[in-house]
């Protein structure tokens, strides 16, 4: 959860991570934040997030981001 | 059958009777399926069997693709001892590509007949004029279009990627596919409803409510004052200043100068929005009467703050259906991810700039085909794909010059959270818009070059007050439109700042008799200011014929 938030934090310092819980259904996050925010998952956890995981229910707060990567560690 | 129409109000009221006193209440779907299938042969008779093929090819995939994904999952359970990690790596993949190829064969189909009916004719043309041919004598479909094929052959693409990913389980029931993709409401001019969103909605089945059905028609008013009172009249102008000439390059006779193409651009504004999210308004009414709840299209495009911003609030399901099916697949490639990377690893990777343009700059050209594709998808015309590339130049510049954007809004000291700052941006935004609406108006792309050309040189107000008499509008209906329009802007101001999304909504806070006595306002203005009659050639809702 630590590494995961200080990615999310260098991508978007204004926003407040720990607490929010409709980042992309609130539109705190744009596409733009969740490509780079991607690629960067992509490599530092080993994973491979596909267009079909980016529904906002993956990425609306830190621990579904969490879970979703989780998920896809088992898979691999 | 026109949404404003009165076989149209006929046709719905019957719908809605049928559907709250049909007994068998978990077979109340098959009305909405029958009303369907009654409306679609009633306008577009004879184009009945492309809507039957994107219904039928579209089940029969998602079904196929499913049936595979299911096989390969009980394949690999049942070899979990005696197959090694490649063996069903391989058995995963060679299924896989199944899948790929039956989605591919069902979008190259579906797409393929949108883009004959809507495209092949421009093309040809073109064509013709590229080889130095005459472009009338290149061979032609003709074909008009198939009522909403634009938006059905979304909704139904949309579900068929979705069953693909895993995301949608597939439909079983061939007749309740067939009404998804052909429910009335949303057929004439979207939304492009998500099938996750809709599905569930649409086969429950629902009891006559009392607050549904005086929010539905609360909302269904509030369309038609939208549509009737202001986009209708407004029409007028903008037919008028057709019709003289001001969008041909006949600009002479008509006399028309910069200030009435600034005029007409804002007019055209006013009508766009009124008519399209007007309509939608009509459809989601009905539908709340129903006890359906539609998504939501527009969410007052124009106070956005950036292009991107109004992309999300304007005509909201084409946007979600680009950013889904479109740009997500491209920013996420392969290809992406290598030129990405081998920005990143060059030298020019390593100052702030590049690292910001790795980021930024596939990302950016994704967005840049995506409007490119928006702007096809309006029309097969020069100038919408003009509109499509300022559309997306706009966004793609604006991702990439982010940081120096910022830096200097910081050197100036000006705060983001400032009102005048915010203000400021909307009408930029907004100016924006204008443009693109030009690519709109004009008939083509030189015509729109030969516009604003005379809106930036010429700016005589004489000639613009003595013309606003040929546009066929009289000074009380001038007056009519500004105070509609004035109200129209209230509402949108309210809307905006309680986030509420209808004006039902807004009403509900306050008591009943204000809510009666607005409710009688409403009616009263589109019946006494309403534009009717035979005199008056009703335009179609402008997203109708897409």
């Amino acid at each position: 959860m630590e590494e995961l938030l200080e990615i999310l934090s260098d991508l978007r310092p204004d926003v407040d991570f720990e607490n929010e819980t409709k980042l992309v259904t609130d539109g705190i996050l744009d596409s733009f934040d969740i490509i780079s925010l991607v690629s960067t998952l992509n490599d530092e956890f080993d994973i491979t997030i596909r267009p079909a995981n980016l529904v906002p229910d993956n990425f609306n707060s830190a621990e579904a981001m969490l879970e979703l990567i989780e998920k896809l560690q088992d898979e691999e | 059958m026109a949404l404003t129409s009165v076989p149209f109000a006929i046709f719905a009221i019957i719908t809605g009777i049928l559907y709250f006193a049909f007994p068998k209440r978990e077979y109340r779907w098959v009305i909405l399926l029958i009303s369907g299938c009654f409306f679609y042969v009633y306008n577009s008779f004879q184009y009945t069997a492309f809507i039957l093929i994107t219904i039928l090819t579209i089940y029969l995939a998602a079904n196929r693709m499913a049936a595979i994904t299911a096989d390969t999952k009980a394949a690999v359970k049942a070899h979990k001892a005696d197959w090694s990690k490649e063996e069903r790596k391989a058995f995963k993949e060679a299924s896989g590509k199944k899948r790929k190829r039956i989605l591919a064969a069902a979008l190259i189909l579906n797409f393929g007949i949108l883009f004959l009916l809507k495209y092949f004719n421009f093309l040809s043309g073109s064509v013709a004029q590229i080889l130095g041919s005459d472009p009338e004598a290149a061979p032609q479909i003709h074909l008009l279009l198939p009522l909403g094929i634009s938006f059905y052959t979304f909704i139904a693409t949309g579900y068929l990627i979705d069953v693909y990913r895993e995301t949608a389980e597939p439909e079983k029931n061939i007749f309740k596919f067939a009404l998804f993709v052909s429910f009335f409401p949303q057929i004439i001019q979207g939304p492009i409803s998500n099938y996750g969103k809709l599905r569930d909605q649409l086969i429950t089945p629902h009891d006559l409510d009392w607050m549904n059905l005086k929010h539905g028609i609360m909302i269904i008013c509030w369309g038609l004052f939208k549509k009737i009172v202001i986009a209708d009249r407004v029409w007028v102008a903008i037919r008028a200043y057709y019709d003289n000439g001001g969008i041909d390059g006949n600009a002479d006779a008509a006399g028309y100068g910069g200030v009435m193409v600034v005029f007409i651009t804002l007019m055209y504004a006013l009508q766009l929005y009124a008519d399209f999210s007007g309509g939608i308004d009509i459809s989601r009414g009905i539908c709340r009467v129903l006890g359906i709840e539609l998504e939501m299209n527009f969410r007052q495009p124009y106070f956005s703050k950036s292009i991107s911003e109004y992309w999300r609030r304007w005509h909201i399901t084409l946007g979600a259906w680009m950013k889904n099916y479109v740009f997500y697949p491209i920013a996420m490639s392969d290809m992406s991810k290598k030129i990405s990377g081998s920005i990143a690893k060059s030298s020019f990777g390593q100052t702030a700039a590049g690292k910001h343009l790795s980021r930024v700059l596939t990302t950016a050209i994704a967005s840049f085909i995506v409007f490119l594709l928006v702007g096809i998808w309006h029309g097969a015309n020069s100038k919408y794909i003009a509109f499509g590339v300022w559309n997306g130049l706009i966004i793609m510049i604006s991702a990439m010059a982010g940081p120096l954007y910022e830096k200097s809004r910081n050197a100036l000291h000006i705060r983001a959270e400032a009102a005048w700052w915010k203000l400021f941006q909307m009408l930029r935004t907004f100016l924006i818009v204008l443009v693109g609406y030009v690519f709109d108006i004009a008939d083509n792309f030189s015509n729109a070059m030969r516009m604003m050309g005379l809106a930036l040189t010429d700016h005589s107000l004489g000639a613009f007050r003595s013309q606003l008499g040929t546009l066929g509008l009289g000074k009380t209906e001038y007056l009519s439109v500004i105070a509609c329009t004035l109200i129209l802007l209230y509402m949108s101001i309210r809307l905006e700042k309680t986030a509420l999304d209808t004006p039902a909504d807004l009403l509900e806070r306050r008591s009943g008799v204000i809510q009666w006595l607005a409710l009688f306002a409403l009616i009263m203005m589109i019946l006494i200011l309403g534009t009717y009659g035979p005199a008056f050639d009703p335009a179609e809702f402008i997203y109708m014929q897409f």
